[in-house]
C-alpha cells in the first residue's frame, strides 16, 4: 500500500511539475507571442483570439516537443506563423511579410544610433524605414525578429530555420550597411549630427 | 505595436492575468471533444512540416539544387511559411530574367533618346521588330521563339514601360516570334490597347502587321505608350512625300434632306460632347417639325432615311452599320458608328450645325 502511495505521489508531482512548467512557459512567452502576433494580424482583438489558438496547439502536442527539442518552445513561433497563415487564407487574404510601423523602429533606432536627443531619434526612424528598404531580405528578416519582434537570437534562427551563428552573422553585416548608409551616416554615436 | 492599440492592457499584463490566461488555455482544452483535439493535433504536424520543409529548401537551395528546393519552399508556403513564398517569387525573378538573356539574345538596345519609331526603323534583317517606351528599348531580329517583356519592373523585362505607376503590371505583355509573325500577348492585369481592339490578361495574343503599331497600357489616368515597329522584307523607311498631292478622305455624297436629318441626328458629335451619342428617332423628328413644320416629319420617316444612308454606305465598305456585324443588343451602336464614319470621311462637319440653327 505504502510503496503504490508513494507511485501515486511521485505521478501527481510529475504532474504538478509538468503544469508548473507549462505555466512558466505561458507566462513567459505570451507578452511576447502577443506583440509578434498582433504586429501581423493587424489588431489586439484578432491576435488574442489567434494566440489562444496557437497556446492550444503547442499544449496538445507539449510532451512530443519537450521529447524532440527539449525545449519546448522552440516550436511556439513555427505554430504562430502557421496560425498567422490561417488567419489570412481564412480571411481571403496573403499573410503579411512583417508589417513594420515607425513606433517599432524605436529598438532598432537606439540599437543602432546611441544618443540622447528624442528629436533626432524620430528622425532617424525615418531615415531607417527607407534604409531598411535596400537590405537584402534575409537580413533585413533577422533584424525584424530581433529587434522589432524581440525575440532571442535562438528564436529568430528557429524562425528562418537557420543556425544561430548564422543570424549573429545576418545582424552583424546589416547593422554594418545601416551604419554605413548615407542617411545614417550623421547620426554617429559621438554626437557628430549637426 | 503601439499601446494605444491595446484597449485592454494586454501588453502589460500582470502575472496573475497571464496566470489566467494560461488556466483559460488548458481549460479550453479540456472541453475539447476527441475530435477537436485531432484537428489541433493536425495541426501542429502542419506547422511543423512547414518549417522542416522550409528548413530543408533552404539547405537545398545553398547546394544549388534549385528544383528541390523550390519543391519544399512550395511545400512550406503552403503550410504558410510566408518566407518561403517571398523565396519563391525570388526564385521566379531569376528565372525570368535568366529566359529573358536567352530569348533576346542578339538583341540591340535602345536608348531612351532613340528617335520616335513612328519615323520608322531600318534593320538589315526583313522581320526584325522595334519596341520602344520612354525609358528607351530593343530591336530584335526574327527567330522562333524569340521574345521581347515589357512592363514595369526593369529588372525583369526588356523594355520598362510606366515604371513609376503601380497600375501597370511588372511583366505587362511580351512580344513573341513564331510561324513567321511577331505577336504580342498580355500576361499583366491591365488591358493593352492596340488600334481600336483592347487586349486583355490570357487572351490569343494578336499578330503585330509589318510598320508601325502603338500599344497603349491603360492605367486609371494616364496611358502609357510602346511603340513597335515590325520591318517589311523590302524594309524601306517611308519615303517622304513632300510634294506629292494629299489624298484627301473619301466624303460620301449625301442629299440635301439626308445631310439635314444627319446633322440633327449626330448634333452632340458635331458639337465635340465629351461621350456623344446619337439623338433619339424621336428627338430628331421633333426637332425637324419645329424647323419644317410643314414637311411632315415624323420618327419613321427619319428611320427611313437613316437606315438608306447606312446600307448604301455599308455596301460601299464601311463596317459596323448593320446588325449581323454588331450583335445584340444594338442599342445606339448602328448609328453611332455611322456619325462616326461621316465625321472622320469629313462628310459632315461642324459647321454643318448652321443647317439645324433655329436662330
Amino acid at each position: 500500500m505504502r510503496g503504490q502511495a508513494d507511485e501515486d505521489n511521485t505521478e501527481d508531482g510529475s504532474a504538478v511539475r509538468r503544469w508548473e512548467a507549462m505555466r512558466h512557459v505561458y507566462i513567459a512567452h505570451q507578452p511576447k507571442l502577443l506583440r509578434f502576433v498582433a504586429r501581423r494580424v493587424g489588431g489586439h482583438r484578432e491576435a488574442e483570439d489567434v494566440c489562444q489558438e496557437v497556446w492550444r496547439v503547442f499544449y496538445v502536442n507539449y510532451d512530443e516537443y519537450v521529447a524532440s527539442y527539449g525545449h519546448a518552445p522552440k516550436m511556439l513561433y513555427p505554430i504562430a506563423r502557421y496560425r498567422i497563415g490561417d488567419f489570412w487564407k481564412q480571411k481571403r487574404g496573403r499573410a503579411h511579410e512583417v508589417a513594420v510601423e515607425r513606433e517599432d523602429l524605436v529598438g532598432l533606432a537606439d540599437v543602432l544610433c546611441q544618443g540622447p536627443d528624442e528629436h533626432r531619434r524620430a528622425d532617424r526612424r525615418v531615415d531607417l524605414e527607407s534604409a531598411l528598404a535596400d537590405l537584402p531580405p534575409r537580413q533585413r528578416e533577422a533584424l525584424y525578429l530581433r529587434y522589432v519582434d524581440d525575440l532571442t537570437e535562438g528564436q529568430t534562427a528557429t524562425l528562418m530555420s537557420v543556425s544561430v551563428n548564422t543570424v549573429k552573422k545576418y545582424l552583424k553585416k546589416a547593422k554594418e550597411k545601416l551604419r554605413t548608409t548615407v542617411s545614417l551616416d550623421s547620426y554617429g554615436p559621438e554626437g557628430e549630427y549637426e | 505595436v503601439n499601446h494605444h492599440d491595446d484597449p485592454r492592457g494586454l501588453l502589460d499584463a500582470t502575472e496573475r492575468e497571464l496566470s489566467d490566461g494560461f488556466e483559460a488555455v488548458m481549460e479550453s482544452l479540456k472541453r475539447m471533444s476527441p475530435q477537436e483535439i485531432t484537428a489541433l493535433k493536425q495541426q501542429a504536424d502542419a506547422a511543423e512540416l512547414g518549417h522542416d520543409a522550409y528548413a530543408l529548401g533552404l539547405e537545398l537551395l545553398e547546394q544549388g539544387q534549385t528544383d528541390a528546393a523550390e519543391r519544399q519552399l512550395r511545400k512550406a508556403a503552403r503550410y504558410h511559411v510566408a518566407g518561403a513564398r517571398r523565396i519563391l517569387d525570388e526564385l521566379t525573378v531569376r528565372g525570368v530574367m535568366h529566359q529573358t538573356a536567352d530569348a533576346a539574345a542578339g538583341g540591340v538596345a535602345l536608348s531612351a533618346s532613340h528617335r520616335s519609331l513612328a519615323r520608322g526603323a531600318t534593320s538589315t534583317v526583313p522581320g526584325a521588330i522595334f519596341a520602344l517606351a520612354l525609358t528607351g528599348g530593343i530591336s530584335l531580329a526574327p527567330g522562333d521563339g524569340h521574345e521581347i517583356l515589357f512592363g514595369r519592373d526593369r529588372g525583369r523585362v526588356h523594355v520598362c514601360v510606366g515604371e513609376d505607376d503601380p497600375h501597370v503590371s511588372r511583366h505587362q505583355g511580351t512580344l513573341t516570334h513564331g510561324d513567321g509573325q511577331w505577336q504580342v500577348r498580355n500576361t499583366g492585369w491591365r488591358p493593352i490597347r492596340i488600334n481600336h481592339r483592347l487586349l486583355f490578361r490570357d487572351e490569343e495574343p494578336l499578330p503585330l502587321g509589318t510598320g508601325y503599331t502603338q500599344l497603349f497600357i491603360e492605367s486609371p489616368r494616364r496611358q502609357h505608350l510602346l511603340e513597335v515597329y515590325v520591318t517589311d522584307h523590302r524594309d524601306q523607311r517611308p519615303e517622304p512625300r513632300h510634294r506629292e498631292t494629299t489624298v484627301r478622305p473619301r466624303v460620301w455624297a449625301l442629299t440635301e434632306q439626308e445631310r439635314l436629318v444627319l446633322v440633327a441626328l449626330g448634333q452632340r458629335y458635331l458639337s465635340h460632347d465629351l461621350h456623344p451619342q446619337p439623338l433619339s428617332w424621336k428627338q430628331t423628328a421633333a426637332q425637324l417639325a419645329g424647323l419644317q413644320p410643314d414637311r411632315g416629319w415624323t420618327q419613321r420617316r427619319v428611320e427611313h432615311i437613316v437606315h438608306a444612308v447606312r446600307r448604301r454606305l455599308s455596301d460601299d465598305g464601311v463596317p459596323g452599320l448593320v446588325r449581323d456585324e454588331v450583335g445584340e443588343p444594338v442599342g445606339n451602336a448602328l448609328n453611332h458608328n455611322l456619325l462616326q464614319a461621316l465625321l472622320t470621311s469629313t462628310t459632315l462637319v461642324p459647321m454643318d450645325l448652321a443647317l439645324i440653327d433655329e436662330t
